[in-house]
C-alpha cells in the first residue's frame, strides 16, 4: 500500500498532465513513504521472503530497511539476508564488504543450507567482490565447502566456480593439460545435471583455448548438449561449434547432423549461408570417398 | 463597497489577474482533471526522423479505438540528450512505461538489469492480436523476422529477452534516380566495384563538363564508418575464417582483438593492405574534407544534388524519400571481384552487404504500474496489424513476419546471400576504434598511403587492444558481482517454494548465465596475462 503510494508519486504522471492541482512534489512523497515504512506501527513485520524478493529485484536498500524492522535481529536467516543485501547496497566498499563477511562467517558455523550459502557467499567476496580478488583464498574456501557439505547446492555451484579458477586463474597447476585434468576430476563430484552441463561447456571452451586435441574438446561440448538447456546465445554457438569442430576433426556424420540441426533451429542466422557451404563440402567429401573406393 | 474595491492596491489586482490567467491556462491546456481514460501508458524513443513517429501515432490511434480505457502517449526524445534523459528519469522514478534502448549506448549498460523487466514469458505465448492472420497461434517470439536474434545475443541476462523490436533495417546505397538517368540513361548501379568506379568517373566528368560540383558519393565521417565496417568485414572473410580457432563460424570483436595480441594478424598483412587500398579508392570519390563532416552534412549534400549517391542506414530512407526533390532509389553495394589486383586473391566470395536484424527496441520499465496494459500495447504494436499500420505510415519495414513489404521498400532489405564472418575490423573496441579513425587520414589524406596507415596502426594497436580487453574484463566483473546477490536471493525463494518450477528455472538460468560470463571474464584475464605486452 505504502509502496504503491511511493510509486505513484515517483511516476509523477499527474504533474505532467496538469491533472493534479494540489499535491506534493515527488521527492517529498518518496521521503514521506520512506518514513512511513520506518514507522513500527504502520505495517506488519515483513517476512524474510519479502526481503529476499527485494534483494532479487536489486532493491537492496529497501531490503535493509525491512530488515531493520525485524524483531529478531539475531536470526541466522535475517543475518544472511542482511549480508547479501550489503553486497549490493551502493556504494559498495571493501569496508562494507568486510562487515558483510563477518555476518557470513557467523552464519556459516552450522551444517545446514544456510551455512552452506553463507560460506559460498564468503568465497564470492574473495573471487569477485573485493577490489583486489584473492583467487587462492577463494579456491581454498570452495574446497573446504565442498568437503564439508558436498551435497549442498551451494557447494555444487562452488565446484563449478572452482573449476573456472583452476582452468584460468590459479597459479597451480600451470600446464594446460594439468589444468584441464584437475577440472575434469571435479565433474564426478557434481551431481546436479545443470551444473555438470555448465562445467562441461567451460571445459570444452577452455580445451579450444588451450589448443587441446579436438576429440577431447568435442566430448565435453557433446556432453553439455546432451544435458541440454544451455542458456541464451551459447546454445546456438554450441551447435555451430560442435558441427564445425567435428568437420575439422573428420567426424563427417556428426558434423552433418549438427550442421543440419543448426539450419533447422536457427534458420534466420547469418551463419546459415556458411553452414550450407559446409554441407556442400561434406557432400563433395562423401562423393570423393565413394569414388576412391575400389 | 465599490470604493473599497477601487482602492485595492495595484499589486492585488495583478495577482488576481494572474490567478485567473493561470486557471484558464490549466483548464484549456492541461488534461482533464478527471481523466477520460483509466490508464495512461507512455512510450519514449529517439527515432524522431521522418516516419517512425507517424507510424507509431497511427498504431496508437487504432489501439485506443480498440481500448477506450487506455490512453497511449508517445514521447520523442532527441538522440543528443537521450542517455542523460534515460538515466535521470529512471533514477528519479519518472520514466515512461515503455522505453527505447540500445545495448550499444555508452555509459548506460547497467540500465537493463537495474530498471527493465524481462518479457521472456510473454514472448513464449501467441500474440492474441494475431488471431485471424497468418501468425495465429505462433509464439510471439517466432513472429519476429529474426526471432530477436540481436536481443538474444546481447541479452543482459542470457536466456532472457528484455525487449521486442519494431522494424528491420539494413544499409543501402541510396541514389538520385533522376540524375542517374541523366548521366547513364538508366536507373541501375553496377554490381561490381570495378564497374562502379567507372561509373564514378563518369559522374565526375559529367559535373566537370557542366561546371558544377558533383561528387559520386556524399561524404561524411559516419558514412565512411558505415562503408568501412561492411567492406572490411566482407573482404576479410577468408582471413576471419582462417583465424576462427573456436569453430564458431564467425569471430566477434573480442576474439579478433585477442587474435591480434597473439600475432595471428596485423594491419600490414597483404589481404588487409589490399582491403584498405580498395577503401582508399572508394573514398577518393567523396568530397575532400569529408572526415570533418557529420551524417546530416552528407544528407544535405545529397539533397542539394551535389552527390549522386549516399551510403547510409535504411533509418534514413524515409527522410530521403520524403524530403528529396527527386526520386530516390536504394541499391545494393557493389562487390569486389576476384580479378581485382588489390583484394581479388584474398576474397572468399560474395558477402552480405547489410544486415536485416530487427531493431528499434522497446523495453518494459520494471517500475511501471501498468505492466499488463503496457505489454498488451506492445503486443498490438508488434502484431500483424500493428506492423502493417506502422510500415504504411512510417516507411520503415516492419519487424514482423509475413507483413507484406511494399515494392518501393523491398530494395531496403539485404538478402542473406553471402558470407557473414565477423564484426568490423575498424570498430573492434573503444580504444582500437578510436585509434583507427584517428589515424585514418594517413590512408586518405593528400600524402596518405596504405603503408603509412598500417605502420601507424601496428605501432599503437597492441596498447589500444590491451586497453579494450582490460575494459571488457572489468565490465564483465562489474556485472557479475550483483548477480551473486540475485542468485543468493533466488536461492532463498527456491527454498521457500521448492515445488515452483518457474523459480527453479530462473535460478538455473541465472547461475548458468553467470557461469558463462565468469568463464569469459577469466578467459580474457588469462589472455591478457599471457599475451599483453607491457
Amino acid at each position: 500500500m505504502i509502496l504503491a503510494t511511493g510509486n505513484t508519486c515517483r511516476r509523477g504522471a499527474g504533474f505532467h498532465h496538469g491533472a493534479v492541482l494540489f499535491s506534493f512534489p515527488p521527492p517529498f512523497c518518496r521521503t514521506a513513504a520512506w518514513w512511513l515504512l520506518l514507522l513500527p506501527a504502520a505495517a506488519a513485520e515483513p517476512g524474510l521472503t519479502s526481503v529476499w524478493q527485494d534483494i532479487a529485484e536489486s532493491r537492496s536498500h529497501l531490503a535493509l530497511v525491512q530488515l531493520d524492522r525485524l524483531a529478531d535481529q539475531n536470526d541466522r536467516g535475517a543475518q544472511l539476508a542482511r549480508a547479501a543485501a550489503m553486497l549490493d547496497d551502493q556504494p559498495v566498499t571493501d569496508t562494507g564488504l568486510r562487515e558483510a563477511e563477518a555476518l557470513l562467517v557467523a552464519v556459516a558455523g552450522g551444517t545446514d543450507e544456510l551455512a552452506a550459502q553463507a560460506t559460498y557467499l564468503q568465497t564470492r567476496l574473495y573471487q569477485m567482490h573485493f577490489a583486489q580478488p584473492d583467487f587462492p583464498k577463494a579456491a581454498e574456501l570452495l574446497r573446504a565447502l565442498a568437503a564439508r557439505l558436498p551435497q549442498s547446492h551451494w557447494a555444487q555451484l562452488g565446484l563449478v566456480k572452482l573449476g573456472l579458477l583452476q582452468l584460468y586463474a590459479l597459479p597451480e597447476p600451470s600446464g594446460p593439460a594439468a589444468r584441464l585434468a584437475v577440472t575434469e576430476a571435479l565433474l564426478a563430484r557434481i551431481t546436479e545435471k545443470s551444473l555438470q552441463r555448465d562445467l562441461h561447456l567451460q571445459l570444452g571452451l577452455a580445451g579450444v583455448f588451450w589448443k587441446q586435441p579436438l576429440a577431447g574438446v568435442l566430448e565435453h561440448l557433446l556432453a553439455a548438449d546432451r544435458i541440454g538447456g544451455v542458456a541464451g546465445q551459447a546454445s546456438e554457438d554450441l551447435i555451430a561449434q560442435i558441427a564445425e569442430l567435428s568437420f575439422r576433426d573428420g567426424q563427417d556424420a556428426q558434423a552433418r547432423q549438427y550442421y543440419e540441426r543448426y539450419l533447422r533451429e536457427y534458420p534466420t542466422s547469418g551463419r546459415c549461408f556458411t553452414v550450407r557451404v559446409r554441407l556442400q563440402m561434406l557432400d563433395e567429401r562423401a562423393a570423393a570417398a565413394k569414388g576412391a573406393r575400389p | 463597497m465599490n470604493r473599497r474595491v477601487r482602492v485595492l492596491p495595484l499589486g492585488l489586482w495583478l495577482l488576481g489577474l494572474g490567478y485567473v490567467v493561470c486557471v484558464a491556462w490549466v483548464l484549456t491546456h492541461g488534461a482533464p482533471v478527471l481523466p477520460g481514460r483509466k490508464v495512461t501508458i507512455r512510450l519514449a524513443h529517439w527515432q524522431i526522423e521522418k516516419g517512425p513517429p507517424d507510424g507509431i501515432d497511427a498504431v496508437i490511434k487504432r489501439y485506443e479505438a480498440l481500448h477506450p480505457d487506455v490512453r497511449v502517449e508517445q514521447m520523442l526524445v532527441p538522440g543528443a540528450v537521450y542517455r542523460q534523459w534515460l538515466r535521470t528519469t529512471l533514477a528519479g522514478g519518472t520514466a515512461p512505461d515503455l522505453i527505447e534502448y540500445g545495448i550499444w549506448l555508452e555509459n548506460v549498460r547497467d540500465v537493463p538489469l537495474r530498471y527493465f523487466e524481462p518479457v521472456t514469458d510473454w514472448l513464449m505465448e501467441p500474440n492474441p492480436y494475431n488471431r485471424g492472420t497468418p501468425l495465429q497461434g505462433v509464439p510471439w517470439l517466432k513472429t519476429f523476422e529474426d526471432e530477436l536474434l540481436e536481443q538474444r545475443v546481447n541479452s543482459p541476462e542470457p536466456g532472457q529477452y528484455y525487449c521486442v523490436t519494431m522494424s528491420r533495417g539494413s544499409q543501402r546505397l541510396f541514389g538520385n534516380l533522376k540524375l542517374l538517368r541523366e548521366i547513364t540513361g538508366a536507373e541501375r548501379v553496377p554490381a561490381t566495384l570495378p564497374e562502379f568506379f567507372k561509373l564514378c568517373e563518369r559522374v565526375r566528368a559529367y559535373g566537370r563538363n557542366r561546371g558544377r560540383e558533383l561528387m559520386p558519393l556524399a561524404g561524411a565521417r559516419d558514412n565512411t564508418m558505415f562503408f568501412s565496417e561492411i567492406y572490411l568485414a566482407g573482404m576479410l572473410t577468408k582471413l576471419t575464417f582462417a583465424m576462427d580457432r573456436d569453430g564458431m563460424l564467425a569471430m566477434d570483436s573480442r576474439q579478433l582483438e585477442a587474435a591480434y595480441l597473439e600475432n595471428r594478424w596485423q594491419w600490414s598483412r597483404p589481404e588487409i593492405r589490399g582491403a584498405l587500398g580498395v577503401l582508399a579508392q572508394l573514398y577518393a570519390h567523396m568530397k575532400p574534407g569529408y572526415l570533418q563532416l557529420g551524417r546530416d552534412d552528407a544528407v544535405q549534400q545529397f539533397m542539394r544534388d551535389e552527390a549522386l549517391f549516399i551510403f547510409t542506414g535504411t533509418f534514413d530512407s524515409t527522410s530521403l524519400r520524403r524530403l528529396a526533390p527527386f526520386p530516390v532509389g536504394a541499391f545494393r553495394l557493389p562487390q569486389p571481384t576476384r580479378d581485382d589486383p588489390l583484394i581479388g586473391p584474398y576474397l572468399m566470395g560474395h558477402f552480405v552487404d547489410g544486415d536485416n536484424s530487427t531493431g528499434f527496441e522497446f523495453y518494459l520499465n520494471r517500475a511501471s504500474p501498468h505492466h499488463t496494459e503496457a505489454v498488451d500495447f506492445l503486443r498490438f504494436l508488434t502484431s500483424y496489424e500493428g506492423g502493417r499500420t506502422f510500415m504504411a505510415h512510417s516507411g520503415w519495414i516492419s519487424s514482423i513476419r509475413h507483413v507484406p513489404v511494399p515494392p518501393e521498400l523491398a530494395s531496403d532489405l539485404s538478402p542473406v546471400d553471402g558470407y557473414v564472418a565477423s564484426g568490423s575490423y575498424s570498430t573492434l573496441g573503444t580504444e582500437s576504434s578510436r585509434l583507427f579513425w584517428r589515424e585514418f587520414y594517413r590512408l586518405t589524406g593528400p600524402r596518405g598511403s596504405v603503408e603509412n596507415f598500417t605502420t601507424a596502426l601496428d605501432a599503437a594497436m597492441p596498447a589500444a587492444i590491451t586497453a579494450d580487453l582490460r575494459a571488457e574484463e572489468r565490465n564483465q566483473r562489474l556485472t557479475l558481482a550483483p548477480r551473486d546477490v540475485r542468485i543468493a536471493a533466488i536461492g532463498e525463494l527456491v527454498r521457500a517454494a521448492p515445488q515452483d518450477p518457474a523459480v527453479r528455472l530462473r535460478r538455473e538460468r541465472l547461475e548458468s548465465a553467470q557461469n558463462q560470463s565468469e568463464g569469459l571474464a577469466l578467459h580474457v584475464e588469462c589472455q591478457l596475462r599471457t599475451l599483453a605486452k607491457p
